[in-house]
């Protein structure tokens, strides 16, 4: 093996993140519940706790209006807060102080304050975690301006961006699909950064283009990959970043392809794809060759028994369906 | 018994036709006057009705939607309830029962069908991508059927039309075919226009003008494209030669001016005077009214006129029917009808079909002298030039000079179907009906 590339999970390589930035500065320090000793329920922050102290990796109570007020008032005076949501459905309960303080600080401020602050939480549909533990939510925060909002979908860019999202002055949310966790893949052991707001085409392909959004994106590599056995060239753009939406890289591919499918397992309206697809439409609508498709999880609350759960997120099989449809337009 | 259901044929000089789309499902219980399918003609669709009743079966082997086919080919049988589909060869003779409109126009019974045609289905549905490989590639979409799944056309047809077209050619040369990239004509319009011959350099830069894509130039509309397409069409295999003759109309002008001195509603206009005097003079020389084919000519017993009508979207020629049947009252009937549809873009594809001679008026705009192209297989055009107050020899044998109406008239005429001498006996004749209007007082 390259000695510069080993593999990670993708949980380790965000944690190795973390804690390149907490040793690098010492103004981060990590929120959450079950994050100190324990390490995360879905060890985020194995091991930290020992090494950064209690100061550094601190466990809350379950307030999190409470505790992401704190980290408010943390960051206006200069520290870089991680707040750990761990499942992101949690986030509900500070959309307040994040919608109405966070999101419009540095505009109320005239930029004098800065938002450093990053929101991190495990999204998605998987291990019958049911209806209360399985939202992705993102659209709401590409809809309120003031956020930045990463999906990533392998080790190497959870790595890059969470260090990324850590170094901005903008409020980042960073959200880790619960099914990717586990995902190995190759990670430099030199320290990198990712760049936000990029999407990243991860198969060229020149018949149709796929966006796919976290999880999706193996789903959608694995379905273009089955179709070009019979002769299907199938593009597939992991979208990554959801706001800033990269409209450029999307454009590009569909200039390329003229055929557009959005593969994602939140709900469909007023989506990420119903975003994307309005983009598409207004500054590439000559690019088309077919109506704009989309492929959404079932816009349901999200069941708990295993057969129902599978039933609810678009399958490898559904992105081969929509893309053959698609093409058949 | 099975009836056939064929390729019918939109006007006079269609041989085949573009099977645009089945409006009936096989297996569709019909009745006559269901729409049955749907057929591409020059400047429209029309959607051809069933005229018997029964269950529709389209054999697995017949023609698909976007085949072009030959009048009178199989398409359909029209069955009766638990009946089996005929194996043997078609019976032609059923045939005619079947088909419908286009040899019938006087017909009113199909109007509302085609009024339904002209407005939703003229211009099938394409992706703005493919109207925009369109027009890079100089296709004409609005002839091809769309691949897409709701038959809607998308790249892929109209690059596989650019090929078509491009290989549709027999040869052109390498200078033309630079040329041709230069000025942006694309293959498919010359092989639309120069159907079956080597393209030359000539050629191209006819047509190039029109084709050049500019940043100011305003595009075709589809209408004026097909103008385009058949005047050339008409220059590149007629041999037009003009003829022009200046007439003594102050009779006509006071036969005229007596029918609005009594009072008259509908005074005929010039239009149909001549239309009047036209159908008897191509009576008396029926060659003038003959449709010229690729290699001979068909004799019209029916004298079906068709009249120069400008309107915001370009010149349009819809047809007066059976003519020479007709009196000065029908006939101002008939043209007042079609002007104002014409005005308004109510005209069907029907209306503009299957004339055997043309009338073009260019007097009121103060011309006296021109040469119309003739329509596609017309043996000949004739333009009414002004009328114009002026001295002339009134009366030669009494040498009496004074002040009459003179009228310039134009003839144009395809010299591969008939030679000077016919012509002008027949333009000779037309002035003697227009100057002694009684001549025709009892035909």
């Amino acid at each position: 093996m390259n000695a510069s590339l080993r593999t990670l999970t993708f949980t380790e390589a965000a944690r190795e993140g973390l804690a390149e930035e907490m040793e690098r500065d010492s103004s981060i320090f990590v929120v959450g519940e079950g994050i100190g000793e324990r390490g995360g329920n879905f060890n985020t922050t194995l091991g930290l706790f020992d090494r950064f102290g209690p100061s550094r990796i601190r466990d809350t109570p379950i307030t999190e209006r409470g505790f992401v007020g704190m980290c408010t008032g943390a960051a206006m005076a200069g520290a870089r807060p991680v707040v750990d949501f761990m499942f992101l459905d949690f986030i509900l309960d500070a959309f307040g102080e994040l919608v109405n303080q966070v999101a419009k600080i540095q505009y109320m401020s005239s930029g004098r304050l800065r938002m450093p602050m990053v929101l991190r939480g495990c999204i998605g549909v998987g291990g019958s975690a049911a209806t209360h533990h399985s939202g992705n939510y993102y659209p709401f925060f590409l809809h309120q301006p003031g956020f930045k909002v990463v999906v990533p979908s392998t080790p190497h860019d959870a790595k890059g961006l969470l260090k990324t999202a850590i170094r901005s002055d903008d409020p980042v949310l960073f959200l880790e699909h619960k099914l990717l966790l586990a995902t190995r893949g190759e990670v430099p052991s030199e320290p990198y950064l990712e760049p936000l707001g990029r999407a990243r085409v991860r198969r060229s392909g020149r018949d149709a283009t796929v966006v796919a959004v976290g999880v999706m994106t193996p789903k959608a590599v694995a379905a273009a990959d089955s179709l070009a056995e019979s002769g299907h060239d199938i593009e597939v753009i992991d979208l990554v970043s959801i706001a800033p939406l990269d409209t450029a890289t999307i454009l590009e591919s569909v200039a390329k392809t003229g055929r557009l499918l959005i593969a994602d397992e939140d709900y469909q309206p007023c989506g990420v794809g119903a975003e994307i697809s309005a983009r598409v439409c207004a500054d590439g609508f000559d690019l088309l060759d077919a109506p704009v498709a989309r492929l959404n999880g079932a816009y349901v609350p999200i069941p708990y028994s295993p057969p129902l759960e599978q039933a609810v997120v678009p399958s490898q099989d559904a992105v081969v369906k929509a893309l053959r449809d698609l093409l058949a337009e | 018994m099975a009836v056939e259901v064929v390729m019918p044929r939109l006007g006079w000089t269609a041989t085949e036709g573009v099977l645009k789309e089945w409006l009936m499902p096989s297996g569709a219980s019909v009745k006559p006057g269901d729409v049955l399918f749907a057929v591409e003609g020059d400047k429209a669709v029309e959607e051809i009705e069933s005229l018997d009743g029964g269950i529709l079966h389209i054999p697995p082997d017949a023609p698909q939607p976007g085949d072009t086919v030959p009048v009178g080919q199989l398409l359909a049988y029209i069955l009766e309830d638990g009946e089996e589909p005929p194996t043997g060869p078609s019976d032609r003779a059923s045939t005619q029962q079947v088909v419908i409109q286009a040899d019938i126009p006087a017909l009113g019974a199909v109007s509302t069908v085609a009024d339904r045609s002209s407005a939703d289905h003229v211009r099938p549905a394409i992706s703005p991508r493919a109207r925009k490989t369109a027009l890079e590639l100089g296709v004409d979409w609005t002839g091809l059927q769309g691949s897409g799944r709701t038959g809607r056309i998308v790249e892929r047809d109209i690059r596989a039309a650019a090929a078509a077209h491009t290989s549709g050619i027999l040869s052109i040369s390498p200078v033309a075919r630079r040329l041709a990239r230069e000025l942006g004509v694309g293959m498919d319009v010359l092989a639309k226009a120069f159907p079956n011959v080597r393209i030359t350099v000539d050629m191209v830069q006819q047509l190039g003008a029109a084709a050049k894509p500019q940043e100011d130039a305003i595009p075709f509309t589809p209408t004026r494209r097909t103008i385009a397409a058949n005047l050339t069409q008409s220059l590149a295999r007629s041999a037009p030669v003009t003829l022009t003759t200046e007439l003594n109309a102050t009779e006509l002008v006071r036969l005229r001016d007596h029918l609005k001195a009594d009072d008259r509603a509908d005074v005929p206009t010039y239009n149909d005077l001549f239309l009047k005097i036209s159908a008897h003079a191509l009576l008396d020389h029926p060659v003038m009214n003959a449709t010229v084919l690729e290699d001979g000519v068909r004799m019209n017993e029916q004298v079906d006129i068709g009249l120069a009508v400008h309107t915001d979207r370009g010149l349009l020629v819809p047809v007066v029917r059976h003519v020479h049947q007709k009196n000065l009252g029908q006939i101002h009937a008939d043209t007042t009808d079609l002007i104002a549809r014409a005005q308004t873009g109510r005209l069907k594809g029907l209306d503009m079909q299957g004339s055997t001679f043309t009338l073009t008026n260019l007097g009121a705009m103060g011309v006296d002298h021109f040469t119309p192209i003739l329509p596609v297989g017309h043996t000949a055009i004739l333009g009414l030039g002004r009328i114009t107050v002026k001295p002339m020899v009134l009366d030669e044998a009494r040498q009496d000079i004074g002040v009459g109406h003179a009228m310039a008239l134009s003839l144009v005429f395809d010299h591969k179907a008939v030679d000077g001498a016919p012509a002008a006996e027949f333009l000779q004749r037309i002035r003697q009906f227009a100057e002694r209007p009684y001549l025709w007082l009892t035909l």
